[in-house]
């Protein structure tokens, strides 16, 4: 087979990771080149080549998910956060909420790791896991007698748990219906921009919204976003060792339990 | 000055004093904005509508759950019916809606309350705002939203803020019985009504203490917090319980007593009574609640300590990033959770430029940003009245005419020649004009056996009075493979005659 067929080929297995919810099994030609990827090294590098052409990473070529692309910070195919949430007083509760269905869509983290694994998720659930933590901290706060305001002028300085707070879980507007920016509205809407570009699938309207996760959210999460966030949290000074959902504060509660 | 050492030293306690005040500015406020409204509601006290709405809520909401908006409504419409008698029910609803939505800020964003305040911080003076909210909308059992009350709400209606409970149980207890043994039942009423919610403030902070264990077990300390609670609830409850079973005793004796005529009289103890049952319903409550608090923490801690390590551990996103994420600034923040977004999210296709889209976009005047608190207006949608510009009758003359082209195909001209028999006055050339355009864009069906008609300039120019252009050529023609040509014509000598004719010329 000549170069450029194999070009032609590697490039079409690329435009594949741009069709999230199409999978091999769906599609031969799709599971051909994903056969042959994994398969013949040789047209595998020409894969990574083309990618690396248009600015993304070949993350995993996985017979059930297909191929998983990453983008790097200067392609054009990097999606746009203000293009999502267009409002910039919502926009730090969106972004939060896809951290947080992330969160709860794997509690532990060997859920990440395992490929088998399925997270399920519900907004309401993801809405009080979040409240939680904020309330927790809130309580800190309270204890450590920090007033925690921002200097007039400067909302951006506030924490986000408390931004997080100071918004209402759910609402209704004057004529009755569901407020869409409050917590719940807003974190129902990062569902449901994943679940159109195939990264969790609608199980059931109950809890507010219940969502499955598929591999390709797996994938993504485990192999770019989570790792290059802990870079990015690390880079602020912020590194929290792994072991538990909320840093234990006092030794062994449990002595006293009795 | 000591002022200076400290982060934010308040020595003074003004910016505890100005907090105080500034949570009961929505309640005031409303009796100023009432004037600004475009409706006669002068005659309402809107701070008493607005206590009694918040001290609705209060103590409707118990342990687990809110108030229900159309609960607290219903108190706030009952009092303002009394205020304002003479009003319709309407009106007295209205004004509650009015009320409870104002205490919960409806229409701003976060739904909530700000007021500066400022402090000096080494020397300068710094100004804060203070967020806070009456009034909070969460989620119900059912979804829907149900209203609980904020600590700040409480401490409005209490009257003090930031006091310590215990002590002022105590104090309210002493004034109650005080107030029952000297037969000021009315007063005795209201003391009852205080140490109802300070009942519930317990129930409030024992209930925030076990949801916080049922997420993560570590985050409470059994000892300090919970432990210290539970014993100070139990020792309130059974105090309480003494207290209100004498006050009860008092109070029956004192109904007992009563003469006949001071009617007025018992149906004040009868309602104290019922305030004293609710109190002892509340204290059961509280009661088994504390009694299952234990068991609930062994339960959690169970659950969540006692699971097996991870083999290999990798990024645990909730620990890892989301906690520490929280406690960031928004601004600090918005970095890593764009890139956390952008990289979850994948790559994504680019929209395709279209230059004309570009510059309209940038011309448009920037729309609003919606907030989803606008109120849809219903479009008033009416019927269209319009005369249609042609008659039915020229519509069948202009039918008549196009009907009527011979095999051999007809000039623009002769047709509107045509169309002009019936006379001045009459359009019907100008509808047979604009038809025959149509059919020079695109064949289309015309004439009763169902032929194609088609118009082609064959670059003879028009001579007319009326229009200009070119004297098109109006034919028939057959499209091959048209099922419904080939159905209607059946072999009928003219079908196959036009066929004939139009294949040779127009061959599409």
């Amino acid at each position: 087979m000549s170069t450029l067929d194999d070009i032609t080929d590697a490039s079409r297995l690329v435009a594949f990771g741009f069709r999230p919810g199409t999978r091999p099994p769906q599609l031969a030609e799709y599971r051909d080149l994903t056969g042959r990827y994994l398969r013949d090294a040789g047209f595998a590098q020409v894969v990574h080549a083309a990618a690396r052409g248009l600015g993304l990473t070949v993350i995993a070529v996985e017979p059930r998910a297909g191929i998983v692309l990453g983008p790097s910070l200067e392609t054009p195919f990097a999606a746009s956060v203000a293009d999502h949430v267009p409002n910039t007083r919502d926009r730090p509760l969106v972004l939060l909420a896809h951290l947080a269905i992330a969160a709860l869509a794997f509690p532990r983290a060997a859920d990440l790791d395992d490929g088998t694994y399925v997270g399920r998720i519900a907004v309401d659930k993801v809405d009080e896991a979040v409240t939680a933590a904020a309330d927790e901290l809130s309580r800190r706060a309270a204890e450590s007698g920090e007033a925690g305001d921002p200097p007039a002028g400067q909302p951006d300085l506030v924490a986000l748990w408390r931004y997080y707070l100071r918004r209402n879980s759910v609402g209704q507007t004057g004529d009755g219906r569901a407020l869409f920016t409050s917590r719940r509205g807003l974190i129902k809407r990062a569902a449901e921009y994943l679940a159109d570009n195939g990264m969790l699938r609608r199980v059931s309207g109950d809890a507010g919204g219940t969502y499955s996760t598929t591999i390709r959210y797996q994938i993504q999460v485990r192999e770019l976003a989570a790792t290059q966030m802990l870079a990015d949290l690390a880079g602020l000074g912020i590194a929290v060792p792994g072991g538990g959902p909320v840093p234990p504060r006092q030794p062994g509660p449990g002595e006293n339990a009795a | 000055m000591e002022a200076a050492e400290g982060e934010g030293h308040d020595e003074l306690g003004l910016a505890t004093r100005i907090k105080a005040l500034a949570v009961a500015d929505p309640v005031l406020d409303l009796e100023r904005r009432k004037r600004t409204l475009d409706k006669d509601w002068r005659g309402y006290q809107m701070e008493e509508l607005a206590l009694t709405a918040i001290d609705a809520v209060t103590l409707k909401m118990d342990l687990e759950e809110g108030a229900r908006f159309s609960d607290a409504a219903a108190d706030v419409v009952r009092v303002a019916a009394v205020q304002m008698p003479d009003r319709g029910p309407d009106e007295h609803a209205d004004v509650a809606g009015w009320v409870l939505n104002s205490l919960i800020n409806i229409g701003t964003v976060d739904r909530g309350f700000q007021h500066p305040y400022g402090t000096v911080v080494g020397g300068r003076y710094n100004r804060f705002p203070f967020d806070f909210k009456l009034l909070r909308e969460v989620p119900g059992p059912d979804g829907e939203p149900r209203l609980r009350a904020e600590t700040e709400a409480i401490a409005v209606l209490v009257g003090a803020v930031e006091v310590d409970i215990a002590s002022e149980q105590v104090a309210a207890e002493a004034k109650l019985a005080a107030l029952v043994k000297r037969g000021r039942l009315a007063d005795a009423h209201r003391a009852a009504h205080a140490a109802l919610r300070r009942t519930i403030q317990y129930g409030e902070s024992l209930r925030h203490f076990l949801e916080t264990a049922r997420r993560d077990v570590r985050a409470v300390d059994w000892s300090r917090d919970l432990g210290g609670v539970q014993r100070e609830a139990l020792d309130h409850i059974e105090e309480r319980i003494h207290a209100e079973n004498a006050i009860r005793d008092n109070l029956v004796r004192i109904m007992d007593d009563a003469a006949a005529e001071e009617a007025g009289r018992r149906r004040q103890a009868t309602g104290l009574i019922a305030i004293l049952d609710e109190c002892l319903k509340r204290h059961m409550a509280l009661q088994a609640a504390l009694q299952k608090a234990g068991a609930v923490f062994r339960e959690e801690q169970a659950r969540q300590t006692f699971t097996a390590p991870a083999a290999r551990l990798q990024v645990e996103v909730f620990g890892q990033l989301l906690a520490p994420a929280l406690t960031l600034p928004v601004a600090a923040a918005g970095g890593p959770l764009a890139g956390f977004f952008t990289e979850a999210r994948g790559p994504e296709k680019p929209a395709v430029v279209y230059l004309p889209d570009v510059l309209a976009g940038l011309m448009r005047i920037p729309a609003e940003q919606a907030t989803g608190e606008e109120t849809v207006t219903e479009p008033d949608l009416e019927d269209d009245d319009d005369e249609p510009r042609f008659a039915a009758g020229q519509y069948a003359a202009a039918h008549r005419i196009l009907a009527g082209v011979p095999a051999g195909g007809a000039r623009l001209s002769g047709l509107l020649g045509e169309a002009r028999q019936a006379g001045p006055g009459d359009d019907t050339d100008l509808l047979l004009a604009l038809q025959v355009t149509r059919l020079f864009a695109t064949p289309a069906r015309a004439g009763a056996a169902g032929s194609m008609l088609r118009a082609d300039d064959d670059g003879q120019a028009l001579d007319d009075p009326r229009f200009a252009g070119a004297d098109v050529l109006v034919h028939p023609v057959q499209v091959p493979g048209d099922d419904n040509g080939g159905a209607e014509g059946g072999g009928e000598a003219p079908g196959l005659a036009w066929a004939g004719a139009g294949s040779g010329e127009t061959a599409p």
